[in-house]
């Protein structure tokens, strides 16, 4: 039998000593999203060093980019999204700072089920809507 | 303008409209009342605190996907801020009907909350989560 590592499964050898068993891995939580320096700081991550007004694709765990939006240091770029839910939505509601969005742009405002739209929805958000919006990968756009 | 009964209250929960499960709202915007009095006055004298906001919301509960529990499950959970926006109406955002918005989390979720015969509501209270405080927009 093949055991898929992760599985969280007992193992034991075919002797039926030494059980052994495989914490289950924590699924990756959010998707990669894009973002701009804001800051007159140097970003650092593993595929590359951003400065000022760059902008760089990277997987932040829903934590992290809440810290990072809300120091101001990064802005987060707008992605796609499907309201499958049975509410009307307000997309600009679902941004970080929302007293400072105007929902005045109309292709912003009112958005009803099954529409899509553009938001920069923060993953922590994604998390919470997760049964009124579904994020569409670039691919799918 | 006149007068308004509300009929048309508009209500928002991180995005989502659920103003047709919403039998009353109540928002506030306070400061608190600090006593300055001092040795020597003839009066007592008060001054401004800290601001705080509160907005309680009365849901008939609705365990339907995408509607009351399904909106406020994930919030009790989550640690990050959200948005709540009050309207008088379901109009636009306008000098004569303009929102009261705020980051909010959410302490307490009562997820049923009746007696029998009685339809299933909840009354929720969405506590300030941010240095911004209450804004009032009209655009």
């Amino acid at each position: 039998m093949t055991v898929k590592k992760g599985a969280g499964l007992k193992v034991s050898k075919p002797d039926g000593s030494d059980v052994e068993e495989i914490a289950p891995e924590p699924l990756p939580r959010g998707h990669p999203n894009r973002y701009r320096v804001l800051l007159p700081l140097v970003v650092s991550l593993e595929e590359g060093s951003y400065a000022q007004g760059e902008e760089f694709t990277h997987q932040f765990t829903p934590e992290d980019e809440w810290e990072n939006l809300n120091s101001g240091l990064l802005l987060l770029l707008p992605n796609r999204y499907e309201a499958i839910g049975s509410c009307d939505l307000m997309p600009s509601l679902m941004e970080l700072n929302p007293p400072e969005v105007s929902a005045t742009d109309p292709q912003r405002e009112r958005v009803e089920p099954g529409g899509f739209f553009e938001a920069a929805v923060p993953l922590a958000r994604e998390e919470q809507l997760i049964y009124h919006i579904r994020y569409i990968p670039q691919q799918e756009k | 303008m006149a007068i308004t009964i509300a009929t048309d209250v508009y209500v928002a929960i991180n995005g989502v409209v659920l103003s047709d499960h919403v039998t009353k709202v109540t928002t506030a915007d306070s400061r608190a009342k600090k006593d300055i009095t001092c040795f020597g006055a003839t009066n007592i004298t008060y001054g401004k605190g800290l601001g705080d906001a509160t907005v309680s919301v009365s849901f008939l509960q609705d365990f339907a996907a995408a509607k009351v529990h399904a909106t406020l499950q994930p919030l009790i959970s989550s640690s990050s801020t959200f948005a709540v926006e009050i309207r008088g109406t379901s109009s636009g955002r306008s000098a004569t009907n303009p929102a009261y918005l705020i980051s909010a989390l959410l302490f307490d979720y009562p997820m049923i909350d009746a007696g029998v015969g009685e339809p299933s509501a909840v009354t929720v209270e969405f506590a300030n989560g941010s240095q911004t405080g209450v804004t009032y927009p009209t655009a």
